[in-house]
């Protein structure tokens, strides 16, 4: 098995008998797929469990793989599926159970070096407001400002318009501009013109 | 008020057609809420673009590995990678099927002969009892064409109802023609329990689908609703759809 065999000739082999083929495909985008499930949900081990998700449903529909589209481009599909599964089982979790989790204790992060301090800081930000950006906005955001996707390869991976992904895109910017704002201290939108009014 | 969203991610991309400036500058004049989304939307592009990326966990590629060969012995955590080898199998039979479509003249009507191979076959395990026949499954005949991402909402959905443990679609009682149609798809080493089986089309070839409930373990509650597609005319493997309960 060359490492520097393509996706493509990978998964040629992998549907030829080749299981190695996949171990390949795994190490080449594990990252890739953790980065993007850890962004879209927002915890390490949810992430990991969607990344690990992800991998098992690509190896079992791989068969089903015929190179109408690209491999990344499948693979970010699956990666997004295993993502919107994960939020799904979020939701239907009883309440009981995520005041549960809450209470768990949970190591201390270590502490950034001065160095770093403001870009840990704001980067712990941006993070916490990404959450707040709603779902549909939030993945077409990731995929195109965090795993830097073009647009069109995005809306080949989401099976939408261009025009929806831009959309998407400048909505989900705009909620994640304004909750920054917000959690620095800026005025709102309602409040500023409140202000004006009075 | 219509506000051009498509043409506001242009402009905070700074990919904005010179064509398209005049109009977007003369929304923006009358539209403070535009104004304020382009403020906000390039503060937050630059900050998701800052975003740093996060290495995969050390153990994800074991994890993959077992979690694989777990599902497929039917004991969690168990190291052998058994999906692999029936997901290279069913890619392999899938890629001579799609053969014998391709070339029906070839070797005197591959096709047909795979058709009746799978009726003769099916027979066989009629009169042996088939022993993997479920006489629980139930049966439902759909007028709809199903293509991956239907297919994708379909276990999604039946995820659902399994975790809030709602009756199984009602239908008409087994289908057990339809029901030993599926468990030819279905490589031999996949676990789980056939529920439920939808006649229908998938990518406009007549189909049945086989939805199965899988557990990590025996006497477990199932985890995972899996989906098989199987082709009615011969049998053969057509697609696979996965969800978590």
């Amino acid at each position: 098995m060359d490492a520097s065999d393509t996706d493509e000739a990978l998964v040629r082999r992998f549907q030829e008998g080749s299981a190695d083929a996949f171990e390949v495909l795994v190490k080449r985008h594990g990252t890739r797929v953790y980065n993007l499930c850890f962004r879209i949900l927002g915890d390490p081990e949810e992430a990991a469990d969607a990344s690990q998700d992800a991998f098992l449903s690509a190896l079992r529909k791989l068969n089903t793989f015929r190179g109408d589209a690209a491999f990344t481009t499948w693979l970010h599909r699956v990666t997004v599926n295993a993502c919107y599964d994960s939020l799904r089982r979020k939701r239907r979790r009883p309440l009981l159970q995520i005041v549960r989790d809450e209470d768990d204790e949970r190591p201390e992060p270590s502490l950034p070096s001065p160095d770093h301090a403001d870009e840990v800081v704001f980067s712990v930000d941006v993070e916490r407001a990404l959450m707040e950006v709603p779902e549909e906005f939030r993945v077409v955001l990731v995929l195109a400002d965090v795993q830097d996707l073009p647009y069109d390869e995005i809306a080949r991976v989401l099976e939408i318009p261009v025009g929806t992904v831009k959309s998407r895109v400048f909505r989900g910017r705009a909620a994640l501009g304004r909750t920054l704002g917000a959690a620095r201290g800026e005025p709102s939108r309602a409040s500023r013109a409140s202000e004006e009014e009075a | 008020m219509n506000h051009p969203y498509e043409q506001l991610a242009d402009l905070v991309d700074g990919t904005l057609d010179e064509g398209d400036l005049a109009g977007v500058q003369t929304h923006l004049s009358t539209c403070a809420s535009c104004r304020e989304d382009v403020a906000h939307g390039t503060v937050g592009r630059e900050a998701a673009r800052s975003l740093p990326q996060s290495p995969a966990p050390a153990d994800l590629h074991h994890r993959v590995v077992t979690a694989a060969g777990g599902r497929a012995n039917g004991v969690p955590g168990r190291g052998v990678p058994q999906w692999y080898r029936w997901a290279g199998v069913a890619a392999a039979a899938a890629v001579v099927v799609a053969i014998a479509i391709a070339l029906p003249n070839v070797g005197g009507g591959g096709k047909q002969r795979a058709a009746e191979d799978a009726a003769a076959s099916a027979e066989v395990q009629a009169t042996e009892g088939g022993a993997r026949a479920n006489d629980d499954v139930a049966f439902a005949v759909e007028d709809k064409n199903y293509d991956e991402k239907a297919l994708q909402q379909l276990v999604s959905s039946s995820a659902d109802a399994a975790s809030s443990e709602q009756a199984p679609l009602a239908g008409a009682r087994t289908d057990p023609a339809a029901v030993r149609c599926v468990e030819r798809a279905v490589p031999d080493e996949a676990t789980g329990r056939l529920s439920r089986v939808i006649q229908a089309r998938f990518q406009r070839r007549a189909a049945y689908i086989g939805l199965y409930l899988e557990s990590p373990g025996a006497g477990q509650r199932p985890d995972l609703v899996a989906a098989w597609v199987a082709a009615r005319d011969d049998c053969s493997f057509l697609s696979a759809a996965f969800a978590k309960i």
